[in-house]
């Protein structure tokens, strides 16, 4: 009680340091503090999420789509029959420079780029000296090499991405597949025929996610061999470039259900560098053109005559080798040395090519009748094949045909009127299955990562035209042509081959028959059961010596040998 | 100890008046209510022997008075409703930090794949042209390839399918070794 302080004062001083040591105070404290701080953080919180939300979303949502300024595909690639990669979209980029951005030494950065762009160090440094900004230093750098220079992290580089088709095969496929221009538009080939097949749907995505087109995972597959085509390029191209021919074109063509196996076409051009090629050169002939398929028609003539029964298989015909029409003279191309043949049976005529034993043969057939039958098998209509600019076939009017004995004459040894080459292995191709009238196709369809279809175009069905005895005769005698008539040029030893040759002569810009001719060659094989259907066709070789037995023959020949190996055909015969 | 007899006879006061005897009265003769100060005016010899004459009046505590019912359906909700905003409150937060979370998880898988689609076209078209060029070398004489011939080939007949052999169910037993093998 005694030591109890008195003053007022003396007591408030010394219970304040008693008060803040009590743990009531400081749970008070802490109390306090933390909720100040919650508050903070919600309100924080609140002005994050309610007041600067959307601002910053947007924010996020642009810093995404800037990654890559461009979409990184729009089209789906291309593959073969194997799934080889025909056509495909990539990133490429295009650097620029600006010398009064560099951060470094011009030397240094002309030494560090010029190692990576495979460009001499002065000459970098010369046209950094010219220029000061803007200076383009490469176009279509793979995205690899771009990521490389990025991470160097050098000021004063400008990269541009941009989306381009990219061609792997070059100019092996080019008339087939097409092209796509730096705008991006489709202009030739498949890709401009099924482009609506080739774009990505973009569907009504949110905005973030429209960068995802890979999720369909599809690829349009055709049905053309990569390595067949090769091998026929290759040996086009040797060929026309031999006989200093203007144009050529090899197909293979499997009959059965009209998959074209190969198309090459020369002159041809890589699609990569489309710019550098001449617009001629975008043309496939072999759709785009038409031309008069002389002796190489005369098979499907007897087929018509065998199938209306004009004309029995054993038959003999009288070949007195020229014939006059008014002021027109039909003669056979031996005519000079060989004069008139006489008797002789139907596969002499196919294997000598007697032009006046298919007029002869054809003469029994009424000629609105033949006319009928060429409708009939469809010339004068479109094949159906996806390339673009199909040019239909040209046959005179009705009246004209009926009207004009020559007409009807010239038509039965294959002049006289025109369609294109892949309308012609479309016919021979009846003779070798059968007798459908197959539609000529090199697009399988869209096919998954699995190799499921999931879209097919869609074909008329098959038209039968002709019955397979009269199919199989005919493939019967075509044979005797290669084995011992004008196409032995194109035997393969123990394979039995059909065939027929074809040289005839080129209508001028006149309307007459110049000195021009296209020589052609059409095989069918293997004969005991016909599948395949070889097609070569050369436009104008130059030569005196240059005959479809001559030319378009070994070329077929060259082609069937790889091809007989490739689809596993056993040899027909075991002799030798 | 004083002090709190006086309470508990407050609160009995409070309670029920039959119970006055068993108060204890300090000073019967003042008032029923003597302040503090006086209580604290008692001498310390007389408190004990006070307390010590009368343990009977060590008793229960009452127990708890009974709220009126609408009192405490009022406390039910009200604990009810911290336990439910408390829950709302963790709910919304955790709902909240996944958004967050999910934003912040789609970003980086975007990147991922942005990155993954740049490989894929890479490796793609690195392998096409790696083939192309393969292709293109193949071909020149001087790589010693031949084109295919039916010559250089052989062409093997499929066999006919054979019956599916259902393999045995039971093992052959083993027969009795007639020598031993080795030593």
């Amino acid at each position: 009680m005694v030591t109890q302080p008195s003053s007022p004062e003396r007591l408030r001083f010394n219970r304040r340091p008693r008060h803040l040591s009590s743990p009531r105070f400081r749970l008070v404290t802490v109390w306090a503090f933390m909720v100040l701080v919650m508050m903070g953080l919600s309100t924080r919180l609140v002005r994050l999420q309610l007041v600067m939300g959307d601002q910053l979303k947007a924010q996020a949502q642009q810093q995404r789509e800037n990654l890559p300024r461009v979409v990184r595909a729009s089209r789906r690639p291309i593959v073969d029959r194997q799934g080889n990669i025909l056509a495909v979209d990539r990133i490429v980029y295009t650097i620029y420079a600006h010398p009064m951005l560099f951060n470094r030494s011009r030397e240094e950065m002309a030494g560090t780029l010029g190692t990576l762009l495979g460009e001499s160090k002065d000459a970098l440094l010369q046209r950094f000296q010219e220029q000061e900004t803007g200076i383009q230093l490469a176009v279509d750098v793979s995205e690899e090499l771009t990521e490389r220079i990025r991470n160097l992290g050098l000021d004063g580089l400008d990269l541009l991405p941009s989306q381009q088709r990219f061609y792997p095969q070059q100019s092996l496929m080019s008339q087939l597949v097409g092209y796509v221009n730096l705008e991006g538009q489709p202009q030739a080939g498949l890709e401009y025929t099924l482009q609506e097949q080739l774009l990505y749907e973009l569907d009504e995505t949110p905005l973030a996610l429209q960068q995802l087109p890979n999720r369909d995972d599809l690829r349009l597959q055709l049905t053309v061999d990569s390595r067949l085509q090769r091998i026929a390029q290759r040996n086009l191209e040797a060929t026309v470039r031999q006989f200093g021919a203007k144009q050529g074109a090899l197909i293979v063509m499997d009959s059965h259900n009209g998959a074209i196996l190969s198309m090459a076409v020369a002159p041809t051009y890589d699609p990569n560098r489309y710019y550098e090629a001449s617009v001629e050169q975008f043309r496939n002939w072999v759709v785009s053109d038409l031309y008069e398929p002389g002796s190489t028609f005369k098979p499907i003539n007897v087929a018509i005559a065998l199938e209306t029964g004009i004309l029995s298989p054993d038959e003999y015909i009288f070949d007195e080798g020229r014939l006059q029409y008014d002021q027109w003279v039909i003669q056979n191309v031996d005519y000079n040395q060989v004069g008139g043949r006489g008797s002789i049976t139907i596969t002499d005529i196919m294997r000598y090519s007697s032009n006046v034993g298919m007029v002869h043969i054809m003469e029994r057939l009424k000629r609105s009748d033949y006319y009928d039958w060429l409708e009939k098998l469809g010339l004068g209509k479109a094949t159906g094949v996806e390339l673009p600019a199909e040019a239909v076939a040209q046959l005179k009017s009705r009246s004209q045909f009926v009207n004009s004995a020559v007409e009807a004459a010239t038509t039965s040894f294959g002049q006289g009127f025109s369609l294109n080459p892949l309308q012609l292995i479309q016919l021979h191709s009846s003779l070798a299955n059968g007798g459908k009238l197959v539609t000529p196709h090199m697009v399988r369809g869209l096919v998954n990562q699995e190799g499921e279809l999931t879209w097919e175009p869609e074909r008329p069905p098959a038209e039968t035209v002709f019955s397979p005895e009269t199919t199989q005769t005919v493939v019967e005698m075509m044979e005797d042509v290669v084995k011992s008539g004008s196409g032995q040029t194109a035997q393969v030893a123990n394979y039995r081959i059909g065939g027929k040759t074809g040289t005839a002569q080129k209508a001028n810009a006149y309307g007459e028959y110049g000195d021009g001719r296209l020589v052609s060659f059409v095989g069918i094989l293997p004969v005991e059961n016909p599948r395949y259907v070889v097609l070569a066709v050369i436009d104008e070789p130059l030569g005196e010596d240059s005959y479809g037995s001559t030319v378009a023959a070994p070329l077929v020949k060259s082609v069937v040998e790889s091809l007989v190996v490739m689809a596993g055909i056993p040899p027909s015969t075991s002799e030798e | 100890m004083g002090f709190a007899v006086r309470a508990d006879q407050d609160r009995g006061d409070g309670v029920r008046g039959s119970r006055q005897q068993n108060v204890v009265l300090l000073h019967p003769s003042s008032s029923s209510k003597p302040s503090p100060s006086r209580r604290r005016r008692l001498s310390p010899v007389q408190q004990p022997a006070e307390t010590a004459a009368r343990p009977a009046e060590v008793r229960q505590l009452p127990t708890s008075p009974r709220l009126p019912l609408g009192l405490k359906l009022l406390v039910g909700v009200q604990q009810g409703s911290t336990l439910l905003t408390g829950g709302l409150v963790a709910t919304a937060l955790v709902v909240y930090s996944w958004t967050v979370y999910l934003d912040q998880t789609v970003a980086r898988s975007f990147q991922r794949l942005e990155h993954l689609k740049a490989s894929i076209q890479q490796v793609t078209t690195a392998n096409a042209t790696l083939k192309n060029s393969m292709a293109e070398q193949a071909e020149s004489p001087a790589a010693g390839f031949k084109p295919f011939e039916p010559k250089r080939a052989i062409f093997v007949q499929s066999a006919p399918p054979r019956p599916s052999v259902e393999p045995d169910a039971e093992p052959e037993t083993p027969r009795p070794m007639p020598h031993p093998l080795g030593y």
